[in-house]
């Protein structure tokens, strides 16, 4: 039962939002044909010269962009495990946790960092990492000699993937719990009847109850794989570390606001957009057809 | 219940818990402690989760930095504004959406348009100059209108609409209530959960923005409070290409950790308050809007 | 010095200041009042629209990018963007001066700038750095300022570029003979000295350092002997910077570079007429090597990667750091030091010196900023005008100008332009002043910009680190400078300044290699053999055509 005087209602609703996104959105990606000129700010992007794939054939010969490539998705990936598997064994901690106060405590601190910025957990970090920081104090009392972690390239990585499962795992949780709290009390009561320890109970009914959440997670972070987290790199890294920690988006960011060199950045900005772009559908896809899943 | 067989399992639970949760907020208290800090301790890494030599000296000449109170100030402007923009597009976007194609033929070709939008950009430079183009380089509107649709908190109310009942709505426009007023009077008081949880997002989301303001404000007074501190705290590049005397005189004067740790802790106040009030809604929020088997 | 001579530069000075007073119309004495100022702007010897300092009839407008004020101390709400500075230049020449953006950070400066040429809108004047500089000029979107510069550019103004041997500074901005950009100008003595605290030196009863192995032992003296005395292992050694080698830079290890006859960052011709980039000599690679060991051993700050200038000078400030290489202006940040151990006692040294007991320098680059206008620009020559105006303020030429915040030691930068120029000897020419002043007591008949200073310097002389800033100048522009006229000093020149076409176009990627080789072997991060692996790489991707390029441009000359 269509009601047309209700639908020209929906497309007014819409208007405002969609002007906003064919303004701030659609009109910049016409400066994609960047891409394929030869630049010159005076010229425009009406009347630049097109160099067809020459940045592209400058990208793929420079020795940066292999690295840029291979850095983002180690550390996107690492990211998505440990952002997976620490929320999830947490979940499970919490869920055996009866006193209900105590739980919600622990809730409450645990999701705070992730509503800090980067720019506030970097500078604390920061200092936290430092030589005198508290983190090397520690490591001082235990005996061991201080570290030098964001001018290592064998701790860099290590530091950015704890400091996202730092800001980040508590509020991951959330849909873990959601999940549990959809599991059946029944099952566990049975399974109680039925003589299983607590042990048997997570291995044969809180992890399967949790199976399907933690597969399509996985599905859906597919589309990740090449976001590595560009504000809190920006904030993070030196050059020392650029060996290890540089990625697609700081390098963008640098070719085309501190290096001028705009046809490049916006190449590989591009190769980054329509990749993403691809492995977003993909997971999505997947996503609708094993799990049912449809987030839109 | 049928848990807590185990005493020792269960303590183990709790312990491993609260050493979690404690090693979660242990960097902001740390933070929080040097604040409060004498600047010889602080500087020399003595200060661990009390303050050593206490006095109230950094905060003290917070109050008397002009820039940083600008900053806050420009701040709250954008998360007052930007805040109610979003709101509303939000639920104008999420209402509509969430109708069914064959009550909203439309929808499925503005879904694929907002998708579209959220998963591709033209760069920074071409955004640049479309805001300068605008003209509004230097304006609070040149934070706000660009974030306005926040495409995320839009997908994630549509899901909780989703799910509320048809009859409610049926019952509401047999009662003679147009689209405007069902999403206001019905849909809105049912949503409360929901719309914190998109709300709280979206004041994070400007309170903690900082590159915008970075790329777009041409001026020191347009900063927001988080492009402030990133200029001061983490940008290694403070002195000038000219080797200038006078700069030197001032720049000694300026930044020292023990500042820094009181004006990172200042600008947490803002969440630190609205999230206990926002937090009782938003696990259920999220879990509405996200969750559907 | 010769006496005479700087005696004659001075009345010269002090008569052209009052020469280009009357030439153009003295204002009166507050900014306030713009009553009795126009009355007199005009006087009967100049037309009214000509001249270096005539008042516009009509009031021009401008838009102005430039780096902002870290830390700026004006009064009472006053801001860059609106200051008495500001306005006694806008009022005097009738002028409106519109911010367009002031960042203070560098690299965020430099982003604005990026930005602006990018999306082809500049502000009509900008101060921008060299590789900026060719970019726009390139582009073709600067004035040719050659003819507004010789019809408009103040005696003293054109005096200050004179001073320059060969005309070099103003050089740096023509491009095919054509002026387009004034430059900055980098005065004499801006190499880095050896800062060290004295009284620790004495505390650990150490000689004063000479040579390189000297400075060693001194700095591990320093870590290891807890020379403040506090029973802690507190103290650090060598500062640095992440940027390593720069003219006129703080922290950086230039001096080491130096001292093994390596000139990272210049051009030189070596015995057989080659051209040579001295950041890819094998006394580079030796220096490197001391330098490593050093950070190695621990006589290096471990932190420096991550230290912001403000961090170093809070380690200077707090007593934690009693060695590091800065240039005589440091004096400003040493002198704080006082503030928490009166007893801090910052000297400045020409050292390390070399093999053969010489402190090596390469003198410093002409200029490192440029003064630009945009082609579209109605009235270039108001930018002229505007400096002209401003000079003589910051000279204190002009009596009203006296006046402007007096006492209050707000900075010459909240001129509208941050463009820095002086006499190519301003340094030496003034310390016979100083000397001779401590000796009489007696400072009448100086010039008024330089009072101020000697009042420092004897206030200083008589109650020795009493008064914070009149220590902090006398330590800058008294001690250090005279110690940065030094007889060990032995000059070697480049025969290249400047960039190429390669240089611009690769010449961000070849800093880049450069920058990160250094700083991972200084680091350990790399073997020290990784240097031999950056020069091949450096000249394969653009370094072996820029020497060429810059082969061709000294056969050129």
């Amino acid at each position: 039962m269509r009601n047309w005087a209700f639908i020209r209602h929906y497309h007014l609703m819409l208007l405002p939002g969609i002007v906003l996104l064919l303004l701030f959105s659609v009109v910049p990606m016409f400066g994609i044909v960047i891409a394929f000129q030869d630049f010159q700010p005076t010229l425009g992007i009406f009347r630049s010269q097109w160099v067809g794939w020459e940045n592209f054939e400058y990208m793929f010969a420079l020795p940066d962009s292999r690295l840029i490539f291979v850095n983002t998705m180690i550390i996107a990936s690492l990211k998505i495990v440990f952002g997976m598997v620490v929320p999830f064994v947490f979940a499970l901690l919490l869920h055996e946790v009866i006193h209900l106060k105590f739980k919600r405590i622990v809730q409450t601190v645990v999701y705070l960092p992730h509503f800090m910025s980067w720019v506030i957990l970097s500078g604390i970090l920061i200092n936290m990492l430092s030589l005198e920081g508290i983190v090397n104090q520690i490591v001082q009392l235990l005996g061991g000699e201080p570290i030098l972690f964001l001018q290592s390239n064998s701790w860099f990585r290590g530091v950015l993937v704890a400091s996202d499962v730092w800001k980040e795992f508590g509020f991951n949780t959330i849909i873990y719990i959601a999940a549990l709290t959809g599991i059946n009390p029944h099952l566990y009561e049975a399974a109680a009847i039925d003589g299983a320890n607590r042990f048997q109970r997570l291995i044969y009914i809180t992890i399967p109850g949790l199976l399907p959440t933690i597969i399509l997670l996985a599905t859906l972070s597919l589309g990740n794989v090449l976001n590595a987290g560009f504000e809190q790199i920006l904030n993070l890294y030196n050059p020392i570390v650029y060996q290890s920690g540089d990625i697609i988006d700081t390098y963008v960011y640098r070719a085309g606001l501190q290096e001028v060199q705009y046809g490049l950045a916006t190449a590989v900005g591009l190769l980054k957009s329509v990749v993403s772009f691809l492995l977003i559908a993909v997971s999505y896809s997947l996503a609708a057809r094993f799990a049912n899943y449809r987030i839109f | 219940m049928i848990r807590g067989t185990n005493r020792f399992v269960d303590w183990t639970i709790y312990a491993i818990l609260s050493l979690v949760a404690f090693v979660s907020i242990a960097p902001i208290i740390n933070t929080l402690a040097i604040s409060f800090s004498g600047k010889i301790p602080a500087m020399s890494g003595q200060v661990f989760f009390w303050p050593v030599e206490f006095n109230l000296s950094a905060y003290e000449s917070i109050l008397s930095d002009r820039d940083f109170f600008v900053s806050f100030g420009v701040s709250i402007k954008r998360v007052l504004l930007g805040g109610a923009i979003n709101f509303i597009i939000t639920v104008l976007m999420a209402y509509p959406l969430s109708k069914p194609s064959r009550l909203f033929p439309g929808r499925s070709v503005y879904m694929w348009f907002v998708i579209f939008c959220m998963l591709f950009s033209g760069g920074l430079i071409p955004w640049y100059m479309t805001i300068y183009s605008l003209g509004m380089l230097d304006t609070i509107w040149a934070l706000v209108l660009p974030t306005a649709v926040p495409i995320f908190n839009v997908i994630l109310l549509m899901n909780f609409f989703r799910g509320i009942p048809k009859e409610l709505e049926e019952a509401a426009n047999i009662d003679g209530a147009g689209p405007w007023k069902t999403l206001f009077v019905v849909f809105l008081p049912i949503s409360l959960p929901s719309l914190a949880t998109v709300t709280l997002f979206s004041i994070v989301g400007h309170w903690n923005a900082f590159f915008d303001g970075m790329i777009l404000m041409q001026h020191k007074e347009n900063w927001p409070l988080q492009t402030y501190i990133q200029q001061l705290i983490i940008s290694v590049n403070s002195i000038m290409n000219t080797t200038d005397p006078e700069e030197i005189r001032r720049l000694t004067n300026m930044s020292s950790q023990l500042l820094n740790s009181a004006k990172v802790m200042v600008s947490m106040v803002p969440i630190l308050l609205i999230y206990p009030f926002l937090q009782k809604y938003f696990v259920s929020g999220i879990v509405l809007g996200a969750v559907k088997e | 010095m010769n006496r005479k001579k700087w005696l004659a530069l001075l009345c010269s000075g002090v008569l052209l200041g009052t020469a280009a007073c009357s030439g153009g119309g003295s204002p009166a004495a507050g900014t306030d009042k713009e009553g009795t100022d126009s009355a007199q702007t005009t006087p009967a010897n100049a037309p009214a629209d000509d001249g270096p300092f005539a008042k516009y009839e009509d009031t021009v407008s401008l838009t102005l990018g430039r780096q902002g004020v870290s830390g700026n101390n004006l009064p009472g709400g006053d801001t860059l963007e609106n200051n008495q500075y500001l306005k006694y230049v806008e009022d005097r020449l009738n002028v409106d001066i519109n911010y367009d953006f002031s960042i203070e950070d560098l690299d965020a400066y430099n982003q604005k700038v990026t930005l602006a040429i990018v999306s082809n809108k500049i502000p009509d004047v900008m101060v921008v750095d060299e590789q900026q500089f060719q970019r726009l000029a390139k582009a073709n979107m600067l004035a040719d300022l050659t003819d507004v510069y010789d019809k408009y550019a103040s005696p003293l103004i054109k005096e200050y570029y004179a001073s320059y041997t060969d005309d070099r500074v103003l050089n740096t901005g023509r491009i095919d003979g054509k002026l387009y950009a004034l430059p900055n100008t980098n005065i004499d003595g801006n190499y880095q000295l050896l800062w060290i605290r004295k009284d620790w030196l004495d505390k650990l009863k150490l000689e004063t350092p000479k040579t390189m192995d000297d400075v060693k032992s001194v700095v591990q003296a320093f870590v290891e002997q807890d020379p403040d005395g506090n029973g802690k292992a507190d103290t650090l050694g060598l500062l640095g910077d992440t940027t390593v080698v720069g003219d006129g830079g703080f922290f950086t290890f230039d001096p080491v570079f130096n001292a093994y006859h390596s000139y990272p960052k210049s051009w030189f011709q070596d015995e057989s007429g080659n051209i040579v980039y001295g950041s890819t000599t094998p006394e580079t690679k030796q220096a490197l090597g001391v330098l490593r060991d050093m950070y190695a051993a621990g006589l290096i700050d471990k932190e420096f990667l991550t230290r912001k200038w403000e961090d170093n000078a809070g380690l200077v400030s707090s007593g934690r750091a009693g060695i590091l290489f800065a240039p005589w202006f440091a004096g400003w940040a040493m002198s704080d030091a006082v503030k928490t151990d009166p007893n801090a006692d910052w000297v400045p040294l020409a050292v390390p010196l070399d093999d053969a007991g010489k402190r090596n320098i390469v003198p410093s680059v002409p200029s490192g900023s440029f003064l630009v206008v945009n082609k579209e620009m109605k009235n270039p020559e108001a930018v002229i005008k505007i400096l002209n105006t401003e000079y003589e303020g910051i000279r204190l030429l002009d009596p009203a100008a006296q006046e402007l915040y007096k006492g209050l030691g707000v900075g010459w930068l909240n001129y509208p332009l941050n463009l820095q120029l002086d006499y190519q000897d301003s340094l030496a020419r003034d310390i016979p002043i100083y000397e001779k002043v401590l000796k009489d007591k007696d400072t009448s008949g100086l010039p008024e910009r330089i009072l101020p200073r000697v009042e420092s310097v004897l206030k200083n002389a008589e109650n020795p680190k009493q008064d914070a800033a009149a220590y902090a100048d006398s330590l800058a522009y008294y001690t250090a400078a005279a110690v940065t006229g030094a007889k060990e000093l032995n000059k070697v020149e480049p025969v290249f300044y400047g960039n190429t076409d390669t240089m611009l176009k690769r010449g961000s990627n070849l800093d880049k290699l450069e920058n990160e080789t250094f700083l991972k072997i200084i680091t350990g991060t790399s073997p020290l053999d990784e240097f031999d692996k950056f020069v091949t790489t450096w000249k394969s991707i653009g370094g072996d055509a820029v020497s060429k390029e810059v082969a061709e441009a000294v056969k050129n000359r």
